[in-house]
């Protein structure tokens, strides 16, 4: 964890920097324009090179080290999530090619079917599911708040 | 003045004004539940339906609407993770642990007091200033509104989190990814990489659903976990409503205190709503006596938020009806339907139509009452959502996150975005972060350079000698100061 936190500070740094770059070598800027990004950007930097240089090995910088204490209850709650969720990042990315192959309205409908029965849910459900997804997004979006969703696959008219 | 209020209670208690407000709640409910569509994206829909209305019926239809939103938002904010509108982030931060412990009872119960409160404060305080308000607000300038939006960002980034460093990066970041886009005083497109879709800069609704709701929908299809990791049953639910709902009044200082910080925020013109829950926020902490409790499930964390998200509606009509300049974005449209309607708010309007404002003043606060109400009668039904499977609830948020992204501006690179942002949420989430912190200074992050420009060129380099300016900056030092002191002896 204190190598990816490293890792994601190093690549806020290089972002920042990246666009510095671009807007003084490539755009040119003049300095009315670019004297604001530029000075958020080198706090920026700043801060990161402190964070940098001060992380330690030991340090654990993960999101709840510890189970929190409920000022409520006293009550001790491990609110720590399992790591790994490389499935799940896959999952919601996975959605993408439903969208561009069948359209947004059966896309992301059909989407919703095929991951519940993919992880255990039975055939009623999810084809419960599926049924719901799609009045949804034509009743409530598309006929009520008028959206105009592509409902064939992308580059189909 | 007491003409104006009797005539003001006569208007609003028609079969017109009140029908019209009792429509508009569940609809204003419902778009603050939805993720993407917010306050703005309501209002921008609902107008075209006032045309033809009598003014006050039609008024009362959309600030009403307007006005439960954040309502509305703070029950997805604080049972998902996500906020229904950006100024309900701040609630996220101390609502969704509790919920995670199975007490979302607790925390709605709560937010759902503290916003009805809050509203009503923040009416009473428009009420009381509207008569004597163009000097107040004349008062504050371009430097003051810089420092303020200065003291949100600095406030949340410092004091929302556990690691203040980290905070203040992503509340500059914030400030930076705000700068890509049309350069707003010069014209010029800034780091827009020959991208059509640069050229406006990055989106507000992409970035804040990436940021909060991808995250968590990468939680429950990779665990498949509910929400709570504890559920109750429906009367211990309804026994934490009733808990969280005493909790309000036994802290009312914190109450009263947040709604007169949104009151406050609200009041002054293009500094926004989003400010005023994370200040009201960040002064909980600040003078809590266990600040590191915050984040993790700290009912305070709750309370100055909420009390506060409803009063800076109150505080934004005071310049939008005085003035006729917008308190804040919501506003802005809200000065189309007046518009729409044959009315001209300003010096003028208030001359002429003081007990319309005091009506306008009656609906917001009636608005925030009975959609609390409404809320809290609905919460033990609406609080199974925490009960359900995370591989059923995950890929249904996902579909809504995707639609309400796209719904914006029918783009789909607003949907590359999310999912863009979405990983970005996810890391500042799992690394401690603060997205919040990001969020405000995105959305302070032209307010900041505007004003700062404004003020540079109006009052040369040492426009924060002036003493209001003094005060914000010395409040903002302090606040900081006490707290990192704090930290650094613990």
């Amino acid at each position: 964890m204190a190598q990816l936190d490293r890792l994601f500070t190093g690549f806020i740094l290089l972002f920042v920097m990246s666009f510095l770059a671009i807007g003084y070598f490539y755009y040119q800027y003049s300095w009315g324009v670019f004297y604001f990004p530029f000075a958020t950007g080198i706090v920026i930097i700043c801060l990161c090179i402190f964070v940098l240089c001060r992380h330690r090995p030991d340090q654990s910088t993960g999101r709840s080290p510890q189970p929190s204490i409920t000022a409520a209850t006293g009550t001790i709650i491990d609110t720590r999530q399992p790591t790994g969720a490389w499935s799940g990042i896959l999952w919601v990315l996975a959605s993408v090619p439903f969208v561009i192959v069948f359209g947004y309205l059966f896309g992301l409908a059909l989407y919703v079917l095929v991951f519940m029965r993919t992880h255990g849910q039975g055939w009623a459900l999810s084809l419960t599911m599926f049924v719901g997804t799609l009045a949804t997004i034509y009743l409530v979006f598309m006929s009520l708040l008028r959206v105009s969703l592509p409902l064939f696959p992308h580059g189909v008219t | 003045m007491l003409d104006s209020l009797l005539s003001a209670f006569a208007q609003f208690l028609t079969p017109e004004v009140l029908g019209m407000v009792l429509v508009a709640i569940p609809v204003g409910l419902a778009f603050g539940i939805l993720p993407g569509v917010g306050g703005l994206t309501a209002l921008a829909i609902l107008i075209p339906f006032v045309y033809g209305m009598a003014p006050l019926p039609g008024l009362a239809f959309l600030l009403a609407a307007h006005a439960v939103v954040y309502t509305g938002g703070s029950l997805t904010a604080i049972l998902l993770g996500i906020p229904g509108a950006p100024p309900n982030a701040a609630t996220v931060l101390d609502g969704y642990p509790l919920s995670r412990q199975g007490r979302a009872g607790y925390a709605i119960g709560a937010a759902l007091t503290a916003s009805a409160l809050g509203g009503v404060v923040g009416v009473v305080v428009l009420v009381l200033l509207l008569p004597v308000l163009q000097p107040v607000v004349e008062a504050l300038g371009s430097p003051e509104t810089f420092f303020l939006a200065l003291l949100g960002v600095a406030f949340l980034g410092a004091l929302g989190g556990s690691q203040p460093v980290k905070g203040l990066i992503a509340g500059g970041l914030g400030i930076f990814l705000a700068c890509f886009g049309t350069h707003s005083i010069s014209g010029e497109p800034r780091f827009w990489l020959d991208s059509d879709y640069l050229i406006d800069g990055f989106r507000l609704v992409p970035l804040a659903l990436g940021l909060f709701a991808v995250p968590e929908i990468i939680s429950m299809m990779s665990t498949g976990r509910a929400i709570a990791s504890r559920t109750q049953s429906n009367s211990i639910v309804r026994q934490q409503v009733l808990e969280g709902v005493f909790a309000v009044p036994r802290r009312s200082w914190l109450t009263l205190r947040s709604s007169l910080i949104g009151v406050c925020v609200g009041v002054i013109p293009g500094v926004g709503g989003e400010t005023a829950p994370f200040v009201a926020y960040g002064w909980a902490r600040r003078g809590a006596a266990n600040p590191d409790g915050f984040g993790h499930g700290v009912i305070e964390g709750v309370i100055a938020p909420e009390s506060s998200n409803n009063a800076k509606e109150g505080g934004a009509l005071v310049p939008t009806l005085a003035l006729g300049i917008p308190g804040s974005s919501g506003m802005a449209l809200l000065l189309g339907g007046f518009l729409i309607l044959g009315l001209e708010p300003g010096p003028n309007f208030l001359q002429n139509h003081l007990d319309m404002a005091f009506s306008l003043a009656m609906v917001v606060a009636v608005a925030n009452v009975l959609a609390a109400i409404l809320m809290l009668v609905l919460t033990p039904k609406i609080s199974m959502i925490t009960r359900i499977h995370g591989h059923v609830l995950g890929p249904l948020l996902l579909v809504l996150v995707i639609l309400g992204a796209f719904s914006t501006n029918s783009n789909e690179f607003d949907v590359v975005y999310v999912f863009i942002f979405g990983l970005l949420g996810y890391f500042m989430r799992e690394l401690d972060f603060s997205r919040a912190a990001l969020l405000l200074g995105f959305v302070l992050g032209s307010v900041v350079e505007t004003y700062l420009h404004i003020s540079l060129a109006a009052y040369g380099p040492l426009f924060f000698l002036r003493p209001v300016s003094l005060l914000i900056l010395g409040l903002m030092l302090a606040g900081i100061g006490t707290v990192l002191i704090r930290r650094g002896r613990g």
